[in-house]
């Protein structure tokens, strides 16, 4: 049974002079993803992964095709209906030197799903905050300082926490780690598995890492110029390729482990 | 670094006086700004009157007291309206994008691109002199520069990762703009209003010493320095004391709108589109 399900989801962005230029960012793509499946998604840059995933999470309206979850099509739903789905459906982003407002405390940063939503222990946020964090290996101190003064495996450990707050069902993981050390990646990658074993989510997992993508994902698709070449079981797609893109992608990638 | 900080404590105290003496001017002058008293006209410093007297022997320190006020507060006034519609405006601009920030964009390259006391001159010309008329043209020469520099602003932080993440939440815009964007955007304002109160101070003065903005016997700089171009030759202190009094308020708050500026610089850049 799929959790959240693309059909033939399309973006168009146009640009110049009443939009005389038009470029298709994401093409006619098509996919499912169950509960607690961890679904990665690998492309090159600029192939319109980002898109893709924000589409789903509705920060960006789509050209056409629908996003089906829990039965409904949240590309048409009015804005008062989608609030709840927004607990539901959430998004790490690449970048963690701008994932958190510069001008607020973690601490503040955190507060944010209470202030946003009905969550339980609303009355003793600070408290809950405080007992949440452990598990996401976030130091006490850190709720003190300023989004400035917090490294970014910190920063994405806090925004995931903070994600988590709203017990979300579906995330898009984009480019988690890509901004960060090579050490750093490896505990925010246990602690996404982790998560998952604890809570059942379903994971969107973008990148450009194709080693990334295969120890992590149980299905991935593989994508070029917003269309979506092929998907599948992740060893049956890397085992036996059927696009020479994807061949090519594998060989590349043999190559640098070696 | 040191020595910027000791300029800006003093500039700040300075700015403050004067704030304090506008708004004490009742209190604080000896005499009446408009007793006039032609028997004593242009004398020098007495007991009774430190500074002397003009040329209708009114009290020249009584005189600036009351045109600190006038000037202070209608800087002060004026700059807080233009902010106030420049920054809503480029607010707006920012957050809509598309073709909404195109269409005002457009509308404020109009703006922007007649000379600024040009443009308070006419609009002096067209609404008659006075204080209103002061007010409404200050402001409609100078909300699209503010404008343009807060709908920047904005366009360059709502690209960031944490206004989609607060979106992402359920965050409607007015949470965004005043949680996320406006706490991100006000300092390098400070800058801009600071530097603008400046200017508009300036140009107060020019307006009420060419007869178009306040008009005698209202007690304000500009006006003080109209009625000493005749007498100064007589009696000094009748053209010096304004002028001083404008130009150190001036010094003061561009020295103050300079450490800002260099505070801003070292903290993140946000200051290097002004
Ligand atoms: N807001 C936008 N307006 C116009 N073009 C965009 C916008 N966002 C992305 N694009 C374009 O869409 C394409 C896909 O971008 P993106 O989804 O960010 O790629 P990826 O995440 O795979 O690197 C790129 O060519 C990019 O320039
Ligand atoms: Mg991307």
């Amino acid at each position: 049974m799929a959790l959240i399900e693309m059909k033939h989801l399309t973006k168009v962005f146009r640009s110049g002079r009443l939009g005389s230029r038009a470029h298709t960012a994401v093409d006619d793509v098509s996919l499912t993803i169950g509960p607690g499946e961890t679904y990665g998604l690998m492309g090159e840059s600029g192939c319109g992964k980002s898109t893709l995933g924000r589409m789903l999470t509705c920060l960006l309206p789509a050209t056409s095709g629908q996003v089906l979850y829990d039965g409904r099509d949240l590309l048409r739903v009015g804005k008062r209906e989608l609030h709840p789905y927004r607990r539901r459906v959430q998004m790490l982003f690449q970048h963690p030197d701008t994932s958190l407002n510069p001008r607020m405390t973690v601490l503040d940063s955190l507060r944010e799903p209470f202030l946003l939503h009905d969550l339980p222990g609303r009355a003793h946020m600070d408290d809950v905050i405080r007992e949440h964090i452990r598990a996401y290996g976030i130091q006490p101190e850190l709720l003190e300082r300023r989004a400035s003064q917090v490294s970014g495996g910190q920063t994405q450990r806090i925004v995931l926490a903070r994600i988590m707050l709203l017990q979300p069902e579906f995330i898009v993981l984009d480019e988690p780690t890509s901004m960060l050390d090579v050490s750093v990646q490896a505990q925010i990658m246990a602690l996404l598995r982790d998560i998952q074993e604890r809570t059942g989510v379903s994971y969107l997992l973008i990148s450009h890492d194709l080693d990334l993508i295969r120890r992590s994902s149980h299905r991935i698709g593989i994508m070029r110029d917003g269309k979506l070449l092929e998907q599948g079981e992740t060893g049956a797609v890397l085992d036996s390729p059927t696009h020479p893109y994807t061949r090519s992608l594998i060989n590349s990638f043999a190559y640098m482990r070696d | 670094m040191k020595k910027k900080r000791v300029m800006f404590i003093l500039a700040l105290a300075v700015l403050l006086a004067f704030l304090f003496v506008g708004v004490a001017a009742d209190l604080i002058a000896p005499w009446d700004p408009n007793a006039v008293d032609m028997a004593n006209s242009l004398a020098g410093p007495s007991r009774a009157h430190w500074l002397g007297t003009d040329h209708l022997g009114r009290d020249l320190l009584s005189r600036l007291i009351y045109g600190s006020r006038s000037s202070v507060f209608i800087a002060f006034f004026a700059t807080g309206c233009t902010l106030l519609v420049g920054m809503t405006i480029g607010l707006v601009s920012g957050w809509l994008g598309g073709w909404p920030d195109q269409l005002i964009q457009s509308v404020v390259n109009i703006f922007q691109g007649i000379p600024s006391t040009a443009f308070v001159v006419a609009v002096l010309g067209l609404l008659g002199p006075g204080m209103r008329s002061l007010l409404i043209a200050i402001v409609v020469s100078s909300w699209a520069g503010f404008s343009r520099i807060v709908r920047n602003q904005v366009l360059e932080v709502r690209e960031q990762h944490y206004i989609e993440g607060a979106r992402a939440m359920g965050a409607g815009g007015l949470y965004i703009v005043r949680r996320h964007i406006l706490p991100n955007i006000l300092l390098p304002l400070l800058v801009l209003i600071a530097t603008r109160i400046g200017s508009t101070v300036l140009t107060v003065a020019a307006m009420s010493y060419l007869g178009l903005g306040l008009r005698a016997p209202a007690s304000d700089w500009g006006i003080m320095i109209n009625d000493a171009k005749l007498y100064y030759i007589r009696y000094f202190p009748v053209l010096l004391a304004p002028a001083a009094c404008l130009t150190l308020f001036c010094l003061s708050i561009n020295l103050i709108a300079d450490y800002l500026r260099d505070r801003l610089d070292h903290d993140d850049g946000a200051a290097r589109m002004l």
